[in-house]
């Protein structure tokens, strides 16, 4: 019975090793490229956030099934540094008063600052100016 | 029961650790979802962005009505002086920046800039 035991505790060891390692990602261009849906909603719910990270450095804030931030992003180190336009008013369904920048692009400068990455997801905190939050990602086929 | 029988026993046995410990390793614990992974939220880029609008906004109307104020009680008491301000406090990108800026001119080790980034992001 305790070899039985011993048996099965190596194997569960070397189990969460194999799991840890075929899971860990290491963050680049082409790690990043492609559609994440935040916080792990369906990618084909219609009132899901996907990001898009083109490889040619732009990328796409989508909601609704529309674009709502369009821009830039460079990867250094753990950090995305975003350069974006949007308009606020996008995001009246967040705060009634945005609804006056209707038609009013501006542009907004954040940062990602990606860790725990996995295959297929990573976390993220997100910093516009004062602001921030902590997301997850997963990606879409 | 004879040896052979025993063995086989044993050998059942290992056979169901295996398949046991396998399923726990490549369906349970994958599944485990971090505290972000498990919250939802409406809207991450446009959040952040809504809260930026608004709060830019809210400051700067509290600067306005401060300002509004400051001249009107100026109007009347000319002569008084008003205390300064206190010092705003860094906000955690602006020391993050300030963190690339002195690991770019090589001023601090990338060991310590991870150790001070993790530091800032802690006290969030």
């Amino acid at each position: 019975m305790m070899r039985v035991f011993n048996y099965g505790t190596i194997l569960m060891v070397l189990c969460v090793f194999l799991v840890s390692g075929t899971n860990a990602a290491e963050l680049s261009v082409d790690y990043l490229s492609g559609r994440w849906v935040i916080d792990a909603e369906d990618c084909s719910s219609p009132t899901s956030e996907i990001i898009e990270f083109n490889k040619n450095s732009t990328f796409v804030g989508n909601r609704n099934g529309k674009a709502e931030i369009a821009g830039f992003w460079v990867l250094k180190e753990d950090n995305v540094e975003l350069h974006m336009v949007t308009s606020p008013a996008s995001f009246q369904d967040l705060h009634k008063d945005l609804a006056e920048f209707n038609g009013i692009y501006s542009y907004f400068e954040g940062r990602m600052l990606i860790f725990n990455l996995q295959e297929k997801s990573f976390e993220a905190y997100g910093v516009i100016g004062k602001e921030i939050k902590r997301t997850s990602a997963v990606r879409c086929p | 029961m004879n040896n052979i029988s025993k063995n086989r026993v044993v050998n059942v046995n290992k056979v169901l650790v295996v398949l046991v410990a396998t399923t726990i390793c490549f369906t349970i614990l994958p599944g485990f979802k971090t505290e972000a992974q498990a919250s939802k939220g409406a809207a991450f880029l446009g959040g952040m962005v809504a809260g930026h609008v608004v709060t830019g906004a809210v400051s700067r109307s509290k600067r306005r009505t401060e300002a509004e104020e400051s001249q009107a009680y100026s109007q009347q008491h000319y002569t008084r002086q008003t205390a300064p301000a206190p010092a705003a406090k860094p906000t955690a990108e602006s020391r993050i920046k300030q963190l690339d800026k002195l690991a770019a001119g090589g001023y601090i080790t990338p060991a310590e800039y991870k150790t001070k980034k993790k530091a800032i992001l802690d006290e969030m």
